[in-house]
């Protein structure tokens, strides 16, 4: 199930918030949680609910095993089971038919290869356990004595398909005493409508036209609109995927759960180490934190821990050598940077900074876009004056036009408006408050506009699933 | 669900002011989503959308099997969103919004999908029977490659006789590609040629006269309503289907080429195709076949002594290949089809000719498996093989191995030839060679769009 689905919003949500609300002692909500989240995650798929409550069980017990034991041997041998069975687990799953392939590719071998269906969300809820055991082997926090407590942190459903990555720590205190309060309630229905519009109003939109061009015969676009596609392709990811966060933690806070934030307007980065600062924060800090403090290659080497990361980055997102090849890419100019230094970066004029981070963003989603490397080869080419299909065609003058509106209206979206919009009784100095009633009830009926149509668009809608629901 | 009695009560006006301003969003914000939840819960579900001429989802059989493995839910999802309460006017709303998001090209010409995938024709993988296109994908094209080895097609992975497929262009397999809408509009596939197309039809055609050597057998490629209707400031957007044409014309050995693109070309102020259905018309299909009985020399009826016959209100299978752009919806036609004089029994066949059946060629409204598909009058689909007693007491028996194209094609031959077997070329689980020698066939018409070894899924 999708979150931007008729189904989703307005018959599952409905009713997992009414029985939520029915019931009043926490534990029966928590209860409510884990069978609505089992259903969620079961639809479609009722049997990717197995792995996941087996996943649930081992991890448990390796939590516990860290506790309970005493010797830093015996935590050590628990934390390595545990990492053992997780990345292997991901690594069998994921990675297996790819790597056989390649093996099979390289040695001329034919060795079967394992055509294992993607499992949705198993990256993102793998990676939430990993940073549980590790962190209760760091000491960072209490294993959880409860199963089923530890089982909600796992499947609660908001975040279980797609993210953000969010750690035990941040959620630990909430899942045995949280209330939801007003404002956590008017503020993450509100969080909620804006995902969903992000989504279903500009991202799904978005789509039709970045379809239209790059998902069709890419050797034959124009100079024009190949850059045409894969611009409006970084826009439509970044709506399609923030959108999605944004939804989770809307429902969360509905909840009375508090997520981190996954995204801070990432296109307004100056350079691609900020980029990342801003773009999937929780997979950026989650490798900061678990990955880069591990010494594979000594400590001084800084850079091959970084090149490390960032191969582990593009694998992550799936088993293709573009995704390979993407990490790869960011890994450079990441590197590239810091051979620089921050203060001489900082010397260099802001306009050249800014075209610099969106040429390589832009050229960075069209290495992601394109899994078959036949494709992505003449994508490179097609960026460039070696295209021979010419500069500019008929096909992306109109379809410009007929998308005018959306482009400017998605580019403007990139920055903070809400944000800005927030502080505007401040700019007025109002002191009567009234232009902050006057902002706050805009506020709602841009909500309540935004929902409408959300609705009305998701009738053609759902086929589009959210682009990080396989990874 | 909410705790907020026991948050800080507010000390003073500003926070009081904040307090009442969330009460008011959320309030606000619940009211409508309640509302809307109710009319998606208890709103009247509709069961045929009759824009889009097809069956809507239905809801799932439950059974335990079907649900473990994800089927059931899948199918209630997808009934849950097919059958949304209003669809109609939903669908009309996004094609409004679709319209505003931009600004009008030259008064509202718009372009939606794809440009074909073309593989390259050295790529092993790629290559298969013209009868075997791939299914894994039907949005993605491909072309199919000449080999010479292949006899004439069989086949195909078809649905089991009475299932029906509801997606949108199940009937004829799937046709995809950039679709222009013109202002007035008028829809069409824009027409992208592939190295190795034509030659590959053409080498289905020639293996087909070696086969059978002692066959007429005759190629005519209809050209599509882009050759004769795409204004000429947007010839840059679709390749020439006349060189399309003109190219595997040239490569027939003993195969005899009708040239239907001129016989169009001569009528193109009459409706020779339709402007909302990616098909050309019956009458369209006449005059192809007027050019073909002369070349075979057979005997050939005038047009005035058909029945016709109108059915109004026709919005073809183009306004959903368009993404349902309103200036399609809001230019119905009328379906027009010419029925032959004379009694033809028609019998048709289960795709491995088992099961004969009689039933007229021409079908009742009522009677359409998609319910506003007036295109489907003709067989009512693709996957039945028909024999149709002709009228002519000439010896000749025809067979005309077609895509969709040659379900309007046949009727205007049923009295030009003893006997009319029309056979799908994609859509078929025969021997061809040995039907054609067991049925005493002496004329093959290959009637395949060009189209056909372009998005071989057609």
């Amino acid at each position: 199930m999708i979150f931007s689905s008729l189904i989703f919003t307005y018959a599952f949500l409905p009713l997992c918030l009414i029985l939520y609300g029915l019931i009043k002692p926490l534990k029966g909500k928590n209860a409510v949680l884990i069978i609505c989240s089992l259903f969620f995650y079961a639809w479609g798929e009722p049997v990717r609910v197995g792995l996941l409550l087996i996943s649930s069980v081992v991890n448990y017990f390796v939590g516990i095993g860290i506790g309970g034991l005493k010797t830093e041997k015996g935590k050590k041998a628990a934390i390595s089971a545990g990492l053992v069975f997780n990345i292997g687990m991901i690594a069998v799953i994921k990675y297996s038919g790819f790597l056989m392939t390649n093996v099979n590719a390289a040695f001329k071998s034919a060795l079967p290869v394992p055509e294992i269906a993607p499992l949705a969300g198993i990256s993102f809820y793998t990676f939430q356990i990993i940073s549980y055991i590790v962190d209760c082997y760091w000491g960072k926090v209490e294993p959880q004595k409860s199963f089923f407590k530890l089982l909600l942190y796992i499947s609660l459903f908001p975040q279980l398909i797609a993210g953000p990555i969010v750690r035990y720590s941040t959620i630990a205190e909430e899942i045995d005493n949280r209330r939801t309060t007003l404002r956590d309630y008017s503020e993450g229905f509100t969080r909620f409508v804006v995902g969903l519009a992000k989504k279903v109003i500009l991202a799904d939109q978005l789509h039709r036209v970045v379809d239209d061009f790059l998902g069709g015969n890419v050797g034959a676009l124009t100079i024009g609109g190949t850059w045409y596609g894969v611009i409006l392709y970084s826009l439509y990811i970044y709506f399609d995927f923030s959108g999605y966060s944004d939804m989770a933690i809307g429902i969360g806070r509905i909840f009375g759960f508090h997520f981190n934030e996954n995204f801070d307007h990432p296109y307004l980065c100056k350079d691609i180490t900020e980029f990342w600062q801003r773009w999937h924060i929780s997979l950026g800090s989650f490798f900061r934190d678990y990955l880069l403090p591990v010494t594979f290659f000594g400590r001084r080497n800084k850079y091959l821990s970084l090149a490390l990361v960032w191969l582990c980055t593009g694998i992550w997102h799936g088993a293709s050598w573009n995704y390979v090849i993407w990490g790869v890419y960011y890994g450079l100019f990441i590197v590239l940077e810091e051979l620089i230094g921050k203060k001489r970066m900082k010397k260099i004029p802001l306009v050249i900074r800014h075209i610099y981070s969106k040429l390589v963003i832009i050229i960075g989603f069209g290495i992601f876009y394109f899994e078959d490397v036949k494709k992505l080869g003449l994508f490179f080419r097609n960026l460039t004056p070696a295209n021979p299909n010419g500069w500019l065609g008929l096909s992306e003058k109109i379809s410009v036009c007929n998308n005018l509106f959306l482009i400017i209206i998605a580019i403007v979206c990139t920055f903070p408006l809400i944000k800005w919009f927030g502080k505007l009784p401040e700019k007025f100095k109002s002191k009567s408050g009234g232009a902050k009633t006057v902002v706050s009830i805009a506020g709602t009926a841009v909500s309540i506009c935004l929902l409408v149509l959300s609705s009305i668009l998701m009738v053609d809608a759902t086929t589009q699933a959210f682009l990080y629901w396989h990874f | 669900m909410l705790n907020d009695n026991k948050e800080k009560l507010p000390n003073n006006e500003n926070e009081k002011r904040e307090r009442r301003l969330m009460i008011a969003n959320a309030a606000a914000l619940t009211i409508v989503f309640a509302a809307i939840a109710l009319f998606m819960t208890f709103g009247k579900r509709p069961n045929v959308s009759y824009e889009e001429n097809r069956n809507l989802e239905k809801p799932p059989v439950f059974t335990w099997e079907e649900y473990w493995k994800g089927n059931v839910t899948e199918q209630f999802g997808k009934y849950y969103n097919d059958t949304v309460p209003l669809r109609s006017t939903w669908k009309l709303v996004i094609s409004e919004f679709r319209g505003h998001l931009g600004i009008k090209y030259d008064g509202g010409v718009t372009i939606v999908g794809k440009l074909p995938v073309i593989d390259e024709p050295d790529d092993p993988k790629n290559t298969s029977t013209p009868n075997a296109p791939d299914n894994s994908n039907p949005n993605i094209p491909a072309v199919v490659i000449p080999k010479p080895e292949n006899s004439i097609p069989a086949v195909v992975i078809p649905p089991k006789p009475g299932e029906q497929n509801n997606s949108p262009n199940s009937q004829y397999g799937e046709v995809s590609g950039r679709v222009m809408v013109l202002n007035d509009g008028r829809a069409f596939l824009l027409f992208k040629d592939a190295d190795g197309a034509a030659e590959f039809g053409a080498g289905v055609m020639n293996s087909a006269k070696e086969q059978l050597p002692d066959l007429n057998v005759y190629s005519l490629i209809p050209p599509t309503a882009v050759s004769f209707y795409l204004p000429e400031k947007y010839a840059e957007l679709s390749d020439s289907e006349r060189a399309y044409i003109d190219r595997s014309n040239a490569l027939m050995k003993n195969v005899t080429a009708i040239d239907a693109y001129s016989a169009l070309e001569a009528h193109t102020s009459e409706d020779i195709y339709f402007k909302t259905d990616h098909h050309w018309t019956q009458l369209g299909a006449y005059y192809a076949a007027e050019e073909f009985a002369e070349a075979a020399g057979v005997p050939f009826d005038e047009l005035s002594q058909y029945e016709r016959r109108e059915i109004p209100n026709f919005v073809g299978k183009m306004y959903a290949m368009s993404e349902y752009d309103a200036k399609v919806k809001d230019n119905p036609e009328t379906f027009v089809y010419y029925v032959p004089r004379g009694e033809h029994s028609a019998v048709y066949y289960d795709r491995d000719l088992q099961n004969p059946r009689e039933h007229s060629y021409f079908y009742g409204q009522d009677e359409l498996i998609e319910p506003t598909d007036f295109y489907l009058t003709y067989m009512n689909s693709n996957w039945e093989i028909v024999h149709i007693s002709g009228g002519a007491q000439n010896g000749r028996k025809l067979m005309i191995l077609k895509n969709s194209y040659g379900n309007a094609l046949a009727p205007n031959l049923f009295n030009s030839f003893e006997d009319v077997w029309v056979v799908d070329i994609n859509w078929n689980d025969i021997d061809l060679t040995e039907f054609a020698k067991q049925n005493g066939i002496t004329d093959l018409l290959y009637c395949v769009s060009t189209f056909q070894y372009i998005n071989a899924n057609e």
